[in-house]
């Protein structure tokens, strides 16, 4: 007879989720392989459709949605980093993406984005250097150290909706590199009153007044452009242009207020210091004719040397305010300035297993030169890369030149099931080598040698054999005393 | 004075059968339920594993030693086999303990 008892917990099915870190994973040579994809090309290669399953902008639609909803992006004061992320520094949309591939097999369910380090050479001036890039989360949350992924709402854009029911993961995280823009989150602006001067003609209704005043604006330093009314005002226009590069402008809409301001601007070599302020009206205005007073800024940041790098480390701070461990990043500017949003170089979908860069240092400088065909382009696998731009599947062989290091999770349900053997219960054994030494149940075992357990079966009402378990060395069970299992059933 | 030890807790991992996951994709509650256990012995040969030193120590598998159901633990325990099955089931019991059946009683229900 095959002896069977009931579990301690017999009714219950309950299944309780537990993450589990797989560990440190690293990946260089040919298990990080890299793909350029252009979104502009649509009939050679067929890789601008990732463009589509990384949710990038790619409609005219999505794209005009993207820059006019405040969640994302917004312009001027609303700016957020999703700016630097996505439009290049003329402010248009990129095209062109570098995807770093982590082979399905070497991460768990996902990966956890605070962790990633990963690597990638470029040719910078002339001479091939190489980028790292870190992941990290923007803001601070209390809960960010046990998060595998961004969970702010706007990472939803890219991945999945940070609610409760995914523990609040987003399943995407950003990638910043020191080489191209350190972290900003301890960085403060000031500005600082350069010149003014006062428009003597009163404005009027609909009147356009264009100043073009000579300033001595300084190659490399950030201005800002403020109108003081004087009066409460709606519906005012601030525009100021010059050079090539220059411009910037500001309408407060349906606000009402007594000053209006740009947002800042760099002056770049080919700008000229010649800027053009223009201020208009839209709508009726029937108060007494406005004298208005136009200051221009210098705006000065102030970069903090104690947390000025993005680390390795996976730890961010205890509490906002204390800045050790791992940066987070800035989402937007508190300072209104613009200057203090971070600038990420890529997103790292965790799920996917995909890095993806979009900033133009990296996609447009991307060192393919140097890398390995695996076979793809019409080269011979193994062989040297000798195509052009357009890579595919190419790694590099040396890990000082590309590698990613991560943490992988998995996640598993489990349910408890309690098994006690009490005295007098399971110190029989139908083994027939026990039969042999100790007679049929265990009759002649007058000095109550054990029996040893090596396997626990798991049965539902029918005695049908639903689960198995083993153990990991023979437990001794004899006829005083008690064994109890504490069985984890996964799913 | 005297004590008495706490029975010792083992934690296993156990994994679901063929027959298992087919009944919790197909089957009824109660067909996918966990209600009895067994403890078995199939990995002991009690000739050999005797007393080797006149005390209570016996020639038993070390631990790690005890073979998984199908060869390396990693790769194929997650992947139970159709048809797996139990042998060596150890007894004993009070008579009439309501909480134990034998599997040729309850496949009568079936």
């Amino acid at each position: 007879m095959s002896t069977l008892k009931q579990v301690e917990n017999s009714g219950e099915v309950i299944f309780q989720k537990t993450v589990s870190k797989l560990g440190e994973k690293t990946l260089s040579g040919s298990d990080l392989k890299f793909t350029f994809c252009n979104l502009e090309d649509l009939t050679v290669r067929p890789y601008g459709n990732l463009f589509s399953s990384f949710n990038l902008p790619i409609t005219n639609n999505q794209r005009t949605s993207f820059l006019t909803n405040n969640t994302f992006y917004n312009g001027g004061r609303k700016e957020n980093a999703f700016k630097n992320l996505l439009l290049d520094s003329n402010n248009n949309f990129i095209n062109k993406i570098v995807v770093a591939e982590i082979p399905q097999n070497q991460y768990g369910e996902l990966i956890d984005g605070k962790t990633i380090e990963i690597r990638v050479p470029i040719i910078s001036g002339g001479t091939p250097i190489n980028i790292t890039s870190y992941g990290t989360y923007f803001g601070y949350k209390t809960t960010m150290n046990n998060s595998f992924s961004d969970t702010n709402n706007e990472s939803s854009y890219f991945g999945i909706k940070p609610s409760s029911n995914v523990d609040g993961n987003s399943n995407i995280a950003y990638l910043f590199s020191n080489e191209i823009s350190k972290p900003k989150i301890k960085t403060s602006s000031t500005k600082i009153l350069v010149s003014s001067y006062t428009v003597n003609s009163p404005i009027n209704i609909n009147q356009k007044i264009d100043n073009t005043v000579l300033f001595n604006l300084e190659v490399g330093k950030y201005y800002s452009f403020e109108v003081d009314l004087g009066v409460r005002l709606s519906n005012l226009l601030i525009s100021a242009t010059g050079g090539a590069i220059l411009q910037t402008n500001d309408d407060i809409g349906n606000q009402s207020k007594t000053s209006v301001r740009t947002s800042n601007v760099k002056i770049e070599g080919n700008d000229i210091p010649s800027i053009r302020v223009r201020i208009t009206t839209v709508n009726s205005y029937t108060g007494p004719p406005l004298t208005l007073t136009v200051n221009i800024y210098e705006t000065t940041v102030i970069q903090d040397t104690s947390w000025s790098k993005w680390t390795n480390s996976n730890k961010f701070p205890s509490q906002p305010g204390v800045f050790n461990g791992k940066p987070y990043a800035n989402f937007t500017d508190t300072n209104n300035s613009g200057l203090l949003i971070d600038e990420p170089v890529g997103i790292a979908y965790l799920d996917k297993g995909f890095c993806v860069f979009t900033h133009p240092t990296i996609v447009d400088n991307f060192n393919f030169s140097a890398s390995t065909s695996s076979g793809y382009d019409n080269i011979v696998s193994g062989a040297t890369y000798s195509g052009d731009t357009n890579f595919t599947q190419v790694y590099f062989n040396s890990p000082s030149q590309s590698y990613i290091k991560y943490d992988s999770i998995t996640t598993e349900f489990v349910q408890s099931i309690m098994a006690i053997a009490m005295p007098n219960e399971f110190y029989i054994s139908k083994n027939p080598t026990f039969e042999e030494v100790y007679g049929v149940n265990g009759v002649n075992n007058i000095t109550n040698d054990p029996v040893y357990i090596t396997e626990i079966g798991l049965y539902n009402e029918f005695g049908e054999l639903i689960a198995i378990a083993k153990t990991s060395e023979p437990i001794a069970k004899t006829k005083a005393n008690i064994v109890s299992f504490n069985i984890q059933l996964k799913l | 004075m005297g004590f008495v030890s706490s029975s010792p807790k083992i934690i296993l991992e156990a994994y679901y059968t063929q027959l298992g996951r087919y009944n919790l994709i197909n089957g009824t509650s109660e067909q996918s339920m966990i209600k009895y256990f067994s403890i078995n012995d199939p990995d002991v040969n009690y000739l050999v594993a005797v007393n080797i030193n006149g005390n209570d120590e016996k020639n038993i598998l070390p631990t790690g030693f005890v073979v998984d159901l199908t060869g390396d633990k990693n790769d194929c325990i997650k992947s139970v086999s159709a048809g797996v099955n139990q042998k060596n089931y150890l007894d004993g019991y009070k008579s009439g303990d309501a909480r134990f059946v034998t599997v040729e009683n309850l496949k009568t229900k079936i």
